[in-house]
Order: C-alpha cells, then structure tokens, then sequence
C-alpha cells in the first residue's frame, strides 16, 4: 500500500528519520517494500517571474526573457513559446536540472544569445491538465499567481512528498487505511495519535433515503447520507495531491472524496446521484440470472446469483462493493448526492470480483476484510471533508440497516502463557504497557486478566494472538535461543525410501552422470513428439486449469520428453558430450477428469549422448540394479519412441520394471537431435520398495574351481541371454557362473552367423570336481546348444 | 702364508675395481673361490702343512675367503643396483599426463541443499516425511486456517486442477497429513516440489520447499530460535546469525520472517544482502492453535512450532547463483560444477 508520509504525520509526530521509521514499522511487523521520493524525479527546477521579454536580434521566432528567481541577478533564458507574458509565473529548469524523462539541462547558446536555463511545459515535468491546471496547454505551463520566486517546483505541483510502499499482511486489514496504520507508527514511535476531524453542520432537510437489505449475510451493514446542494468542482490542492501519489487520479471533489477516505480509513464508499434513485430507496439484494447493469467503466456485465447488487425500486445502481453502474454516477450536473457507506461479506466480493473480471479498489478492500465498525466513521469523515471544503449541505439523519454488533471480543489470558508461547520473561507491566500503546483495554492481574482490543482489530482472538501484539513491539531480539530445554527426545530417521534414493543418486553421479531439475509439468504434444499414442499414458496427463503458458500446462506421465529437451538444449549449446540423469514424479490419475487424487509415481530417467552406445548405458543400469540387489532380466522389447532393434525391457521375474534403448531417429528429429540418444527409464518406485542392503550369508567354499571356455558359432540374431539360460540349465548344480567374453562375426564365419563365447566356472561344495563330471557337464551343454539354437562348436 | 692370502684379497679388490658387470664378477668369483680357484687351491694345499702349524694356516685361509667372499657380495649388491637403475629408466612414464579415472559426474545444487539439510535435521531429532504434490484444497488451505475466499490465498498464486484439487503451493500440507495420524511429540521435516503461478528471475512456477513442524509441550519461539540458528550455522557458516521480523502466516501465530546474516560480507552489507547485512530465508511461527485442534490435537496440551523454508533460494545464497532460471536450466556446464 502506498502511504504519503505527509498523511502519516497528519495523525502521528514523526520526529526521526525515514530510514529509522522503516526500520521501526518493520520491527512491529509492516514491510517496507520502497521508499520512494517523488521530488527526485524533478530536480532544480524552480518557480520564476517573467520581468522582461525581448525579441531575439537574429531568430524571428525566438524571444529573450529576463527571469526573477528569487536571487539577486536576473536569469536571461531564450525560448521559442509564444503564451508567455511579462509577469507570468513559470517554472524555469536552471543549469543542471533533471527532468522527469531524464533530460539534463545545461546552459548554453541560441543564435549567439546566452541561455542559461530553460522554461518548461507541463508535459515536461511530467504533467497533465488533471495534475495541474494549464499543465496540457502547448507551451509554457503558466503557474497559479501568488507563489513566491525561486521555490522547489515540487512544492507547487505536489511531488514534494516521500510515499512509503507498504506491504500489509493479510491479517491487518485494518491498516489498509492510512489513519489506522498511523496508530502502529504511534505505538512504536511512543507517541499519541492525534483525532480525525470529524464535525460538520447539518442542515434542516431530513434524509429520505430508505435502505432495505434483502440479504443481512452478504450485507451485515448499510449506511446512507444525504448531501444537497452539491457543488462539483475540484478537490482541495492537499486532496488532490494524496490521491495522485497513492496512483489514483483526481477526479472532482465528491468521487475524490469517496477515495480519499478509502486510503484514510480503508473504507471503501460511494456516491449516487440521488436524482437516479428511483423514490430514494436503496435495495441490496442478490442479482437475478443473467441480468444486467453497465458500470462505471462503459461496460455491461452480466450477473449471477451469486453477484450483490445495490438498486434502487426499479434498477441496478451499482454492483455491490465492486463498482458503481454508469447510469447513477456522480456528473457535472449532480446537485444532491447519497453517499453509501457499507460492509459487504469479504468471500462473495472475491468470488463475483473474480466471475465478473472486474477489480477495483474497493473490491480489493472487501476483500481483505473491512470492519463493520467503520462504516459510521466513514460516513462522519464524508460529512465532515463536505463540509470543510464547502461542497455541500448535509442533511439530518442517516439512514442505518443491519448491524455492527459482533459480539464481546475480549480474549482471557495470563502472563504465564504468554511467556511460554514466546520463550522471554515479560513482565506484565510491560505487556500491559504495550497493549495499551494499541489501545487495547486490559483488565486483571498477571496471572488472569483480559484483553478487549479495539473493534477495529478483527485479527485479535486468542492467546497466541495476544503474545504476538506483545513481543512485536517487546522485540524479536530479546527471544533467547534454546534447544528443546523441556520437550521429549525424539530420534530423527531417515527412511530407508529416502536414502535408497540418495544412494542412487550418488551412484549415477560417480559414473560420470548428471543430475538434471525439470518441471514436473509440460506441453500437452509431449505424447505426440514421443509417438507415445497408443501407450497406456498418453493423453491420460492432468491438466491445469490456471497454466502460466501452453507450454507447462499438464502434468507429464512420462519423464522421457523432458529429458530429450534437456539433451536437445544442452547440444544446442555446445554441449556435444553428456549423461544426465532425473529422479521426479510421474502423474497418474485413475480416471479423467480427476474425481481423487493421482498416483504420484517416482520414475528415474537417464540419458547418454555424443559417443555413447547402449551397452555403456547398460553397463550403468546393470550395476545400479546390482547396487541395490535387484535381479533382472533383460528382452527384446517395443517402445514406441525407441529404435525397434535398440530396445530392451527390463523384467524383475514377471513384472516390467524398466526399458532401455535407442531413441529412434525419428524422435529424435522431433527435439532437433542429431545423433545418437540412449535413454533408460526405470521404474523407481520399484526400486524403493524392493531394493536390499543386507543380503544372507554365503560362506566362501573352500574346494577349488574348474575354469572352462567354449564358443559356439549361432544365427546373428539368436539372444545370448537365452544361451546363457540353457547354460545355466545344462551345466546343472556344479555350474558355479558364466559370462560372455567375446562376440564375433566376419571373416571365417559364415555370414549371418556369429561366435559368442562364453566362460564358465564350475564347482561343488563339497568336493573337489573331477575332469569327468566337468567334461559331462560340458558335453550336455554342447548338445544341448545344438538342439535348441543349432549352434556349433567353434 | 699370510703373505699370499694378503696378496691374493689385494689383488682380488683390484680386479673388482676394474669389473663393471655381473658377468666379470662371476669370473673374479671363479678365479678366486670356484672349485679350481686360488683360494680353494690354498685350502687344499693344508694337507701338505705340517699339523702343528695346520691351525693357524687354516684361519689365515679361512680369513682371507670370508674378505673376498664380502668385497664380491658388495660388488655385486653395487653392480645389480646400478644395473636395476638402468632397467627402470626405461620404465619411465610421464607422471604429469591426466590419470585414466572416468569423468565424475554431479548432483543437482537443489539435491545438495536438500542432503545437507535434511542431516541437520535429522540430527535434531526430525523424522524426514513426504507427502502428495498434486492435493486437496483441504490440506493445502483448508485445514491450514485458509478457507475459501480467504484474502490469505491471494499470498500464493495457486495452480488449480478443479475446484478442490490443486498443486500444492508449499510443503504445509505434509504437515497436517502427519499431525492426523500422529501423536506428539512430532517433529517432522519434508522437502519437495510446490506449484505457484509465478515466472522471473527469483520466481519459477515450480520450486522446491522443505518444511518442518514440532509438536510437543513446552515449544516456544525460543526453541524456534535455537533449531533455526542450528540449522544456519550448518548451512551457511559457523558465525551466522538469525534475526526474527514479525509477520503474518495463516497456520502461525506468532508468525515471523527470518533472515540470517549475509554469509558473504559477514553482515556489513554487499550486493547479495542488498546492503543490509541480512537475507531472508524463510518464514515460521508458532503452530496456529486452530490449526492443531483442525488435525484433533489438544491445543490446551500441546503447542509447536513450523517453518518453510525455499531451496532455491537457500542454493541461490549459498552458491552465489544470481538468477532462480539457471538452476531449471539443466546446463551441463552448469551442473558439472556441483561435484
């Protein structure tokens, strides 16, 4: 919320610095988001008086003007305006000045006649015909009669005034209203806050406005005022002013009135034409479907149910707490005026600020809460600023409906409590002096007492409440630090799940690979680029109803695609070489659209680019799932995204628990890769639930082995996995292991054949093995080979 | 005889100065004491000495063998070191050339930050707990004290699923999920991914929270203090500093801002700290009372403390890094940096 110091300081001494009034108001809880100094943007520009004007003796269109500035010599200034005459007052930019766009003006020459400043325009200080009267005409901004020579610019056109940006937090919302922060700036400066003016004459004509709410849930409290005799004219210079640096534009003195108040109190009011109010009777009830009213802004909006209207006996006027409708507004022939003064339920204005589109700075205030106590202070304050600036005659009587009453806030604490909660010694005196400091009445002793905060305070309802008015303006700094000095002990685990998780991230990364960060949410194509369209997930995604962008807008059921992006934008880079892993969250909803919550899957993806083949990604997959005592099996498989002959599915006995492969090059033309990717994505939710770190005790046999070679010469395409299981098979008990040490094809076998050979190593537990059972084992897996492959010896 | 034998060692040590290889060593050693050398000849030749004075013969002889016998095992022990030295300068390698070892790899900057805190943690006494990304408007406002149509939902620009299912906008939820089917004494810490609808430079819609909750008897701000500063001395340096600003959180009261003394310029004032000395790092406060008694704990019973607290920014701090977007960016070059 922007704040004018100037307003702060009508209601509050403030007698230090701003850097050290920051600090303060940050102290007892008001972010101080800027301070920002709107006389900084105009700089030694200054007002002057017009003593001479002569013609420039070489330029017909140029004149010479001889400038009071308030100092002893005149400043010669030449320009080439023509609305100037001698004893104008004009703002003149003196050597060095900087204007609002940025310009720096130096002195110099025209046509060989000294200039040593410049006299400026409206638009060059940045002003409009709204800022300041004459400030749009075309030429020299002629300034108002009566000001003194030589004095700051901002001090005539209002910007000499530092604005405070303050962030208020949502539990205050009664410091959105500048009078009510200026008793927090009290509270910490230690001083008093001075009363709001709030006396006006009235006249003798009765109010006869009626109000009726039809509904006391979206409406708890109505307030009506009548004003005659209005005049429409232009607020007070120090009105005006406020409101445009709070960033709201003056409009004339009765709708600058209504916003005026708004920033004071944080009260959002309105004013109707009293003339549009069919037999000045006020109506708040719900729209009816599908009707109709064209606010404020020219534009119709069409209403719900759910949508307040305040209306007169035939039509809508306003919609409720949002904006008022154009036909009852405030015009140049306004001559008597109702001004509303209301609260309206904070979660209805959200909800219909929200269906309709519209926002405004009152929506914005209902929102955050307005308190039912303030309506008549508003109103008063309305009154009062009428008739301080004679805009108006107010008419007795205001018309009240619904009610203020809340009930008794007082909430029951003691010092011990308190004390408990914030972890300090307080001394109750100085809780009590502190609470009164915020006008909170306090009443009891130390161990019992009660705390009734003014009405305004919403925010304050139990003890925990109480405890943070005090140590807000007790300090922060005093709380000591302990460690659990009366709590239980408790272990702190990590569980297994989790450092599985760890454990494999390490790994990978020892291997050479890195871990990579992606969103968990996508482009909705990502199916479509993976080719992915007949697979179990595609198009099953989740999507977002609020996306940021098309890109991010459903959630992946697949971590493939943003690895390719990955690998893709890393080449583009230069980054030829790499492996890159992820371990993340895949979504999986049981039906669309989503009626429970999603399975949330974790699933490990890993990528190898440049140089890679997919045995070097299989080597890492192969000892991860070795890391972790996961036995697998590898076969033949069909991803759609993968080459079809560079692919393999991962099989933990029965259940699929991984696939590896070749990124087809087709795909890969979808992400601009040129090149070979190998991709393995692993069903890491397996992983976590069936991984083992402590495997039974095999004791090593002491009876020696027997090592033995064979290859055998097969078709190309014959799986050495299932050779190796009819190794396994015919070797029997003795077979203690077998690998593969070589494969070959070319030169010396036929073609369309290859060699694969294969090292086995027999043993028993209990024996040494003779030659014979070796050669018998041997002998059976040979046979054996021939039948089921036709394989030959080599 | 002692004129021979002594005459014999002269010579011998000669002819070992003159020898430079094993081979030639083998010879003198053969000349002197193979079968038929001048030494074993002498030994023979006892027979013919008369008995009486064999004895002493005999250790003369004897004496001059066993100083042969060490000058040829000193020669020999010099000749095949040198030799060995030899031989292994042609073993030589260039031991400046890169060592064969495979490229190591990196963790993630977020994956770090998490491990190092979680150990804090853990050390503390907070069991690591997680919890659904994709979840209920029930637990992620609801049962937090936000309800609907509270001005409190404006502080997070929530993703919306439907109307009651959201992405979680901060990890507080995991909170109340364990405070349903736990007992005090709790104390939990969870990190994981959270959604807002927010993109720039120290903005991204998807980031990376670590929230933790106590709930005991007897927890006050002073222990929120003391864990907190714990865990920035662990984080950051063992002379960091934490200061608490007052605040506002739905699901805390008192709630508070906590910033910790820039690590960087040690509290004088740099760029990172925007001059003040101090950066914000997360937000905490005292478990709102509506909010125990929400989850069926006995708020009379029972207080506790909760914090959360952004990794990225965390990451950001503590590496220096000056841009949220880096960190989605998944640059190899980047991330090789986090070995």
């Amino acid at each position: 919320m922007l704040v004018p110091l100037s307003w702060l300081k009508e209601y509050v001494d403030i007698e230090v610095g701003i850097n050290e009034l920051c600090d303060k108001m940050v102290n007892c809880g008001f972010e101080i988001e800027k301070v920002i100094d709107l006389s900084q943007n105009i700089r030694n520009v200054v007002t002057a008086k017009i003593m001479q004007i002569e013609k420039h003796p070489d330029a017909d269109r140029l004149q010479i003007c001889q400038l009071d500035i308030g100092s002893d010599d005149l400043l010669q200034v030449v320009t080439a305006a023509t609305n100037i005459r001698v004893g104008d007052m004009v703002p003149v930019a003196l050597d060095g000045a900087k204007l609002p766009d940025g310009t720096v003006i130096k002195k110099g020459k025209l046509r060989n006649v000294k200039s040593d400043g410049m006299m400026c325009g409206g638009e060059e200080l940045g002003l409009t015909e709204n800022d300041y009267k004459g400030a749009g005409v075309d030429g020299i901004l002629i300034l108002e009669t009566g000001l003194k020579t030589g004095i700051d610019i901002n001090k005539v056109i209002g910007t000499d005034e530092t604005v405070l940006d303050v962030g208020i937090t949502a539990n205050r919302p009664d410091c959105n209203g500048i009078y009510f922060l200026a008793h927090e700036v009290a509270a910490c400066l230690g001083k008093k806050v001075k009363p709001l003016k709030l006396d006006y004459k009235v006249s003798d004509e009765e109010n006869d406005v009626k109000v009726e709410i039809k509904d006391l849930k979206l409406c708890p409290h109505y307030m009506a005022g009548k004003v005659k005799n209005i005049q429409i004219k232009e607020s007070l210079k120090v009105i005006r002013n406020r409101l445009r640096a709070c960033g709201v534009r003056p409009i004339n003195n009765i709708v600058d009135i209504t916003n005026y108040i708004l920033f004071e109190l944080g009260q959002p009011m309105h004013a109707f034409d009293y003339n549009n109010i069919k037999n000045a009777s006020i109506k708040v009830r719900r729209a009816e479907k599908n009707e109709k009213i064209i606010t404020l802004d020219d534009k119709e909006r069409n209403l719900s149910e759910n949508n307040l209207l305040i209306c007169d006996d035939v039509k809508p006027i306003a919609v409720a707490g949002i904006m008022g409708g154009k036909y009852s507004s405030i015009n140049p022939g306004t001559d008597t005026i109702v001004f509303e003064s209301a609260k309206f339920a904070r979660d209805n204005i959200r909800r219909s600020s929200r269906e309709l589109n519209l926002k405004s700075d009152s929506s914005s205030r209902y929102e955050k809460g307005v308190s039912s106590y303030l309506q008549e202070t508003a109103l008063k304050r309305a009154f009062a600023l009428i008739d301080q600036t004679s805009s108006g005659e107010i008419c007795k009587g205001v018309f009240e409906c619904g009610t203020n009453d809340e009930g008794n806030k007082s909430v029951s604490v003691n010092m011990e409590k308190i004390n408990e909660i914030l972890g300090v010694d307080v001394e109750f005196s100085a809780a009590k002096k502190i609470l009164k400091s915020l006008n909170f009445e306090v009443k009891g002793r130390k161990n019992a007492f009660t705390v009734t905060p003014p009405s305004i305070r919403e925010d304050i309802n139990t003890v925990n409440d109480i405890a943070e008015e005090i140590i807000r303006f007790y300090g922060y700094d005093k709380i000591n630090a302990i460690l659990f000095k009366d709590a239980h002990q408790t272990c702190g685990k990590i569980p297994d799940n989790f450092s599985v998780s760890g454990k494999i991230k390490n790994f990978l990364a020892d291997k050479g690979l890195n871990e990579i960060v992606t969103y968990s949410f996508t482009s909705p194509e990502y199916f479509k680029k993976l080719n992915i369209l007949n697979d179990e997930y595609a198009d099953k995604h989740i999507k977002i109803l609020n996306p940021l962008g098309e890109q991010i807008s459903v959630m992946r059921t697949t971590m493939v695609h943003s690895m390719l992006e990955t690998v893709s934008s890393n080449i583009a880079k230069g980054n030829k070489k790499g492996g890159l892993f992820e371990i993340a969250k895949i979504y999986l909803p049981e039906t669309l659209p989503l009626e429970k919550l999603p399975k949330e899957k974790d699933s490990l993806v890993i990528s190898m680019f440049g140089g890679f083949d997919f045995y070097d990604l299989k080597g890492i997959v192969e000892s991860l799932y070795d890391k972790v005592c996961i036995d697998t099996v590898y076969k033949e498989g069909k991803v759609n995204y993968m080459h079809p002959y560079r692919c393999a599915e991962i099989f933990n006995g029965e259940r699929l628990i991984g696939k590896i492969g070749e990124i087809s090059t087709e795909i890969c033309e979808n992400y601009s890769i040129k090149g070979k990717v190998y991709i393995a994505e692993l069903d890491m939710d397996f992983i976590r639930n069936n991984y083992k770190t402590y495997l039974e005790f095999l004791k090593p046999v002491k009876f020696p082995s027997a090592d033995r070679d064979i290859a055998f010469i097969v078709d190309e395409k014959v799986n050495a996995s299932n050779i190796i299981n009819l190794i396994k098979r015919a070797g029997g008990k003795i077979l203690e292991s077998v690998s593969v040490f070589d494969v070959y094809s070319g030169k010396q076998i036929e073609s369309g054949k290859k060699s694969i050979a294969f090292s086995l190593t027999f043993r028993a537990g209990d024996r040494t093995l003779s030659d014979e059972e070796i050669n018998h084992a041997m002998d059976k897996i040979l046979k054996q080979a021939e039948i089921e492959f036709s394989a030959k010896l080599r | 005889m002692k004129e021979k034998t002594e005459m014999l060692v002269r010579e011998c040590s000669e002819c070992l100065n003159q020898c430079s290889d094993l081979n030639d060593l083998n010879r003198i050693k053969v000349k002197y004491l193979g079968k038929n050398g001048l030494i074993t000849a002498l030994l023979k030749n006892l027979r013919d000495i008369p008995a009486e004075q064999r004895p002493v013969a005999g250790k003369t002889v004897n004496d001059a063998r066993e100083k042969i016998q060490i000058l040829l095992d000193e020669k020999e022990s010099a000749l095949k070191k040198a030799e060995s030295g030899i031989l292994l300068e042609k073993e030589w390698i260039d031991v400046t050339l890169p060592g064969k070892n495979t490229t190591r790899g990196s963790l993630h900057p977020i994956t770090k930050v998490i491990d190092d805190i979680i150990s804090v943690f853990s050390g503390l006494g907070f069991e690591y707990k997680e919890g659904p990304e994709i979840e209920t408007d029930y637990y992620c406002f609801q049962a937090l004290n936000i309800p609907k149509d509270h001005p409190a939902r404006d502080m997070q620009d929530t993703f919306y699923i439907n109307d009651n299912i959201v992405l979680r906008s901060h990890t507080s939820p995991v909170q109340v999920r364990n405070m349903e089917i736990s007992k005090p004494p709790i104390r939990i810490v969870n990190p994981g991914r959270v959604y807002r609808a927010d993109d720039d430079a120290t903005h991204s819609p998807m980031f990376h929270q670590i929230e933790g909750l106590c709930i005991d008897e007897h927890i006050s701000l002073g222990d929120l203090k003391g864990v907190l500063e714990e865990f920035a001395k662990n984080i950051f340096s063992k002379d960091t500093k934490i200061r608490f600003r007052p605040s506002y959180f739905p699901f805390t009261e008192p709630s508070v801002e906590v910033d910790v003394s820039c690590s960087i310029c040690k509290g004088k004032g740099c760029k990172v700290c925007k001059g003040t000395g101090w950066i914000e790092i997360l937000g905490a406060g005292i478990v709102n009372p509506a909010v125990l008694e929400q989850s069926k704990i006995d708020s009379k019973k029972y207080n506790g403390f909760a914090f959360g607290c952004g990794i990225e920014r965390i990451a950001m701090i503590k590496y220096g890094i000056d841009d949220m977007r880096i960190l989605f960016d998944n640059d190899l070059r980047f991330l090789r940096q986090y070995k």
